[in-house]
């Protein structure tokens, strides 16, 4: 599936901002499954200095540094991608999901580079309840794709979706009580539940494609950020990648910028600014399919 | 002397035989050759620490001293002797280390073989908040992972030193062990007589300059600064001290800035490049952008000045990786990986409780273990010996639940080496901690280092709050050891002499050092006068006046105590009120010991320690007066000799340049003002009155003598003032503050800035026409009734110079603050994608 993408974020400030550093994740990654071309970013006002690099966890990273008092910045990220995630394997021919977890834990050769994503981080912290939950979808030696497919279709059998009930600092324990959230929430909520199982699980942040409503047009700019899970299925079989938020095994209308323990380590667009005083915030993504 | 009570630990000074170990007969020598008692040579060292301000920076130290001898941090006056061949082997055997970890860390921030081999497991690494990701990119800057190495020891009763913790990081104490040793040669040079040691200096020659080399190629003279999270820091006298001895600026993160990618200090004439950064923080708190975003000690963009290479920072930002506990459990087999060769030193046996087989060995025996997290730094560890039973089950369990959170240490018993207690030796535990840097490919170690008495739980790798520190000696085995390696000669400096190359936040400080000394001495010269009238009871009706407008002159500087306030004739309760500690008074004393705290690094010693003493002791005199008023006198008479002092000190000791120039222009910004107000008050007065203003102008001014000099007893308003407001001689007439801010001004810089010297101008000009009117007046009366107004706006004006110079010269950027980032109160909510 080929895509355009289009990603604006624009903060506007009620003062002066005097000097601004920003950190983007907002290129998306190239992946043996995913081929990016015509990459571009674009600032306003234009940066004094600007750097790039692939970041830790092999995502593109951006760095701008604005040394010019500006009272709004619009960063808009544009892209061509072609998407196909590889097909998951048959769940009933995956590992038993302890071998997983051992593997992971040992290390080594083939597993070290896994075991990074079973540890806790400061929003996916080890328990708040998400353990025992995705605990019910393990009994002993389950196949873990079969233990993934069930703990996903769980998540979004229990939780409502439900926009603006929660921020980018929301707690899993705070998603366990309420029953709801966006999919960034419910992402974590996964990514906890399977590390206190003591399974790799990493935080992918892209886009998913929408459709208009029948009947009427797409709506430019109406996409918005998306977040799912990359799950390990061990060292044979590596990763697959699932969207609890929507109950489906990413295939080719999810497109990937970047991964990381959590949201913070693939955080679109953060900086650190002097002056500006209150600001507002304003993003808007278009992902348009190429070929239908 | 009492050698008994010795406890399991070998003895340092004595051997199996109750022999005294050769290395140790100087120091016994020496001790024997005091000319007074043991006991009153630590109190002079006590005194002469304080007096430098050491006891009273140090971690955990209240600012203004405490009980005497409950244990702060103090030096021992017995050194801890090392012997020549000892020293060598203990440096051949830590420079391995730093090399191993050096190795180590090139691989954990690159390929990370490591890990893939299994040599370490993965937890170590991912789960230790010492590891920064951000440091691990692509490109990514290719620097020598450490310049400086630091290890804490610990002689087992086998005799075998072992490492109890690695410090990999930056760990305090080298500016301490120079300081100890300092100290202690000129409070008990007896000691050092008899016997040859090695020199610390040559240590600091080869850190600086290797520090000089680390400088990014192709920068001629470059420019090294200490990065101190500041003064509210518990190692801010350990970073005024190494500043000092590495010769770099001392700077906050608030003093950098970056353009473009490249580093600079904002200086009062603007932005100097800083090519190499000793970092003294964690590496945590060094970039907002990258790092955590809530720190706001570090500088926004550094990391990417780091990785662009205009910058070093040393040690490497991340090198705070290998400090995790559980790492010496490894170190064997990363000796042989990395270097093909085995651990000479070895650790304090460690095992980590996420390997099976050494969770067994712990478990079979756990009291003869401490326990540690295995990540995050050392500054936790637990002793199950000391616990009750019900924490050490609940200690348990957590490793149990957790183990490869968790690492064990054996509990071995330290050596012990005499202290002085009284006029005792005492056998105490200690630890030592040495120093090294790396300078032409070489690891060397300070031949020295801080040595101290361990309290039980103090086995982590931080330097206690309280505890005594002993001067560590290395002895000279032959003259050539005497002589440290030279330092590599450099380019030779152009002369400097200039005078705005002084950080804007020390400027400020100075300023506000200047202004609140000056406050001081004019609070005291006015409660001295209202002290004086009270003390003559009933006061006669002309004093009651007097006494009313000396009152309102207090007031008018803020300085009665607002409970206090009487429309009438101040009493002694409202002075009494005034200098309490939380008074007026006292606070300004509180804020002048706080100011000159923040500036110890721009002062001598000599200058700091008179400072802090006549501080102190004018606060002991208050408190002591018991409220009585002639004790009170005495106070602010010793207020006003330190004022005196501290401008006598400044005369002759500081160098006309930044640092002068702003505690000079604080204390004249300050004394204008509060004439021009009180003169504005004390003149105010019905024609019949005009004496007795003019009476008390001249005795606020301090200049009723050479009136009396110049003019005999003839008072006239035309005269008395030209003395206290035109005459520019007189230096407390208000034209001389002025004339002086302004020739203060045009110093700085290139000939300061025009906004702020025309104003100053201005201003003095101002001080000339009042008394041209008042001696050119045709009518006296209505001329010298229009003073008391010129006066008011003078001081407004002065006001206002003083609020240009803040803006010219110290506003400082806005705070830096995070968007897009974890923060509670501001996060935007989240649409989601459906």
């Amino acid at each position: 599936m080929r895509f355009k993408l289009r990603h604006t974020t624009s903060y506007s400030y009620d003062e002066q901002v005097d000097l601004a550093s920003h950190m983007l994740h907002l290129s998306p990654r190239s992946l043996p499954w995913q081929q990016v071309t015509d990459v571009a970013i674009h600032c306003d006002p234009t940066p004094a200095r600007t750097a790039q690099a692939i970041d830790h966890f092999g995502n593109r990273v951006e760095w701008i540094f604005i040394e010019e008092p500006h009272d709004r910045l619009e960063v808009t990220a544009v892209s061509e991608i072609d998407v196909a995630f590889p097909k998951a394997p048959e769940p009933e021919a995956t590992p038993p999901w302890e071998t997983v977890a051992a593997e992971a834990a040992a290390g080594g050769l083939h597993a070290w580079e896994a075991a990074e994503f079973t540890f806790a981080g400061p929003l996916v912290p080890n328990d708040q309840g998400a353990g025992p939950y995705a605990a019910e979808s393990f009994p002993p030696g389950r196949p873990i794709l079969a233990g993934l497919i069930d703990l996903n279709a769980r998540i979004k059998r229990d939780f409502a979706f439900r926009p603006l009930s929660t921020t980018i600092t929301t707690s899993v324990a705070r998603v366990m009580a309420q029953r709801a959230g966006v999919c960034q929430d419910f992402a974590h909520l996964m990514i906890a539940g399977l590390r206190s199982l003591g399974l790799p699980a990493r935080y992918t942040s892209g886009y998913i494609r929408t459709y208009p409503r029948p009947g009427q047009p797409r709506r430019i700019g109406s996409d918005v950020s998306h977040a799912w899970v990359g799950a390990w299925l061990g060292s044979a079989l590596g990763w697959v990648d699932l969207d609890p938020t929507n109950n489906l095994i990413v295939r080719d209308e999810h497109v990937v910028l970047g991964w990381g323990r959590e949201f913070s380590d693939v955080s679109p667009l953060r900086g650190i600014i002097l002056g500006g005083g209150p600001h507002g915030l304003d993003v808007s993504v278009d992902l348009e399919p190429l070929e239908d | 002397m009492n050698l008994s009570g010795l406890r399991e630990g070998v003895d340092e000074m004595v051997d199996g035989t109750r022999h005294v170990r050769p290395h140790w007969r100087a120091v016994l020598g020496g001790l024997s050759m005091l000319s007074d008692s043991l006991a009153n040579r630590q109190r002079r060292l006590d005194q002469a620490f304080e007096d430098e301000g050491v006891r009273s920076i140090l971690p955990g130290a209240p600012l203004d001293g405490a009980n005497e001898g409950d244990g702060l941090w103090r030096c021992d006056p017995i050194p801890l002797p090392i012997s020549a061949q000892e020293f060598m082997e203990l440096e051949q055997g830590l420079s391995q280390r730093a090399s191993l970890f050096e190795a180590l860390l090139d691989d954990l921030y690159g390929r990370q073989t490591a890990l893939a081999e299994g040599l370490l497991p993965p937890a170590l690494v991912f789960n230790n908040p010492g590891f920064l990701r951000a440091c691990h990119t692509q490109p990514t800057a290719d620097h020598p992972k450490l310049n400086f190495y630091a290890a804490d020891l610990i002689r087992g009763p086998d005799g075998q030193w072992r490492v109890l913790s690695d410090r990999t990081a930056g760990a305090a104490g080298a500016g301490m062990a120079r300081e100890n040793r300092r100290i202690l040669s000129r409070v008990v040079p007896e000691m050092f007589r008899s016997v040859q040691i090695r020199p610390l200096r040559p240590f600091f020659d080869l850190w600086q300059d290797a520090l000089v080399k680390a400088a990014p190629p192709g920068r001629l003279h470059p420019n090294v600064a200490l990065l101190t999270p500041g003064p509210g820091s518990p190692q801010w006298l350990e970073h005024m001290l190494l500043s000092q001895e590495l010769s770099c600026s001392l700077v906050e993160g608030g003093d950098l800035t970056i353009r473009g990618g490249i580093v600079y200090l904002k200086m009062l004439n603007g932005l100097h490049r800083i090519d190499v950064i000793l970092r003294r923080m964690s590496g945590r708190m060094l970039d907002p952008l990258e790092l955590n975003s809530g720190s706001l000690l570090g500088v926004p963009g550094l990391m990417d000045a780091v990785r662009a290479g205009t910058v070093r920072v040393v040690n490497h930002p991340g090198s705070g990786l290998t400090e995790a506990p559980a790492i010496p459990h490894f170190l064997p087999g990363l000796a042989q990986h990395f270097l093909g060769e085995p651990l000479r030193l070895p650790s304090v046996e460690t095992v980590w409780l996420g390997d099976a087989a050494g969770r067994a060995r712990v478990e079979a025996d756990p009291t003869s273990w401490h326990f540690l997290p295995a990540v995050g730094g050392n500054v936790t560890l637990w002793r199950p010996q000391d616990m009750a039973p019900a924490e050490r089950a609940l200690l348990f369990k957590k490793i149990a639940a957790q183990p490869q959170d968790y690492a064990a240490m054996l509990a071995v018993s330290p050596s012990l080496a005499p202290c002085a207690r009284g006029n005792e030796l005492v056998p105490q535990p200690i630890v030592l901690r040495l120093f090294l840097v790396k300078n032409g490919g070489h690891w060397h170690a300070m031949p020295g280092g801080l040595a101290r008495h361990m309290e039980p739980g103090q086995l982590t790798g931080q330097l206690p709050a309280r505890g005594i520190s002993k001067d560590v000696w290395v002895l000279a085995e032959g003259m050539e050891n005497i002589v440290g390696p030279a330092a590599v000669p450099q380019t030779t400096l152009a002369v400097r002499r200039t005078f705005g190359e002084l950080p804007s936040r020390t400027a400020d400080n100075m300023f506000w050092l200047g202004r609140y000394i000056e406050r001081l001495e004019t609070a005291a010269r006015l409660t001295r006068a209202i002290i004086l009238r009270l003390g003559r009871n009933p006061p006669m009706p002309r004093e009651h006046l007097e006494l009313q407008l000396l009152d309102a002159c207090l007031a008018a500087a803020h300085l009665t105590d607002p409970d206090h306030s009487s429309k009438g004739s101040p009493t002694a309760a409202a002075i009494v009120a005034m200098t309490r500690e939380n008074g007026p008074i006292g606070r300004l004393l509180s804020q002048a010991g706080r100011l000159t705290g923040l500036v110890r690094d721009r002062l001598t010693g000599e200058m700091y320690a008179a400072f802090m003493h006549m501080l102190r002791a004018a606060t002991d005199e208050i408190a002591e007066s018991g409220g009585k008023l002639d004790g009170l006198a005495h106070a602010m008479a010793s207020i006003q000799r330190f004022s005196t002092v501290v401008a006598g000190l400044a005369a002759e000791n500081m160098v006309r340049g930044g640092s002068w120039i702003f505690l000079d222009m604080g204390r004249r910004v300050e004394r204008a003002v509060l004439t021009a107000d009180s003169l504005a008050i004390v003149l105010d007065q019905p024609e019949p009155r005009w004496e007795l203003g003019l009476r008390l102008a001249l005795e606020i001014c301090d200049s009723a003598i050479t009136y009396r000099s110049r003019y005999f007893t003839t008072l006239q308003a035309g005269p008395v003032l030209d003395l206290v407001i035109a005459d520019d001689s007189n230096p407390r007439a208000l034209a001389f503050q002025l004339a002086t801010l302004n020739r203060l001004l045009h110093s700085i810089g290139d000939g300061g800035d025009d906004r702020v010297t025309a104003q100053a101008e201005a201003l003095l000009q101002s001080t000339q026409d009042i008394v041209t009117d008042v001696l050119t007046a045709q009518e006296n009366a209505a001329s010298l009734a229009a003073v008391p107004d010129q006066l008011h706006a003078l001081a407004e004006g002065i006001r206002g110079l003083s609020d240009l110079i803040f803006r010219r010269y110290f506003a400082l950027l806005p705070m830096p603050r995070a968007v897009g980032v974890e923060q509670e109160d501001e996060a935007p909510l989240l649409r989601g994608a459906a």
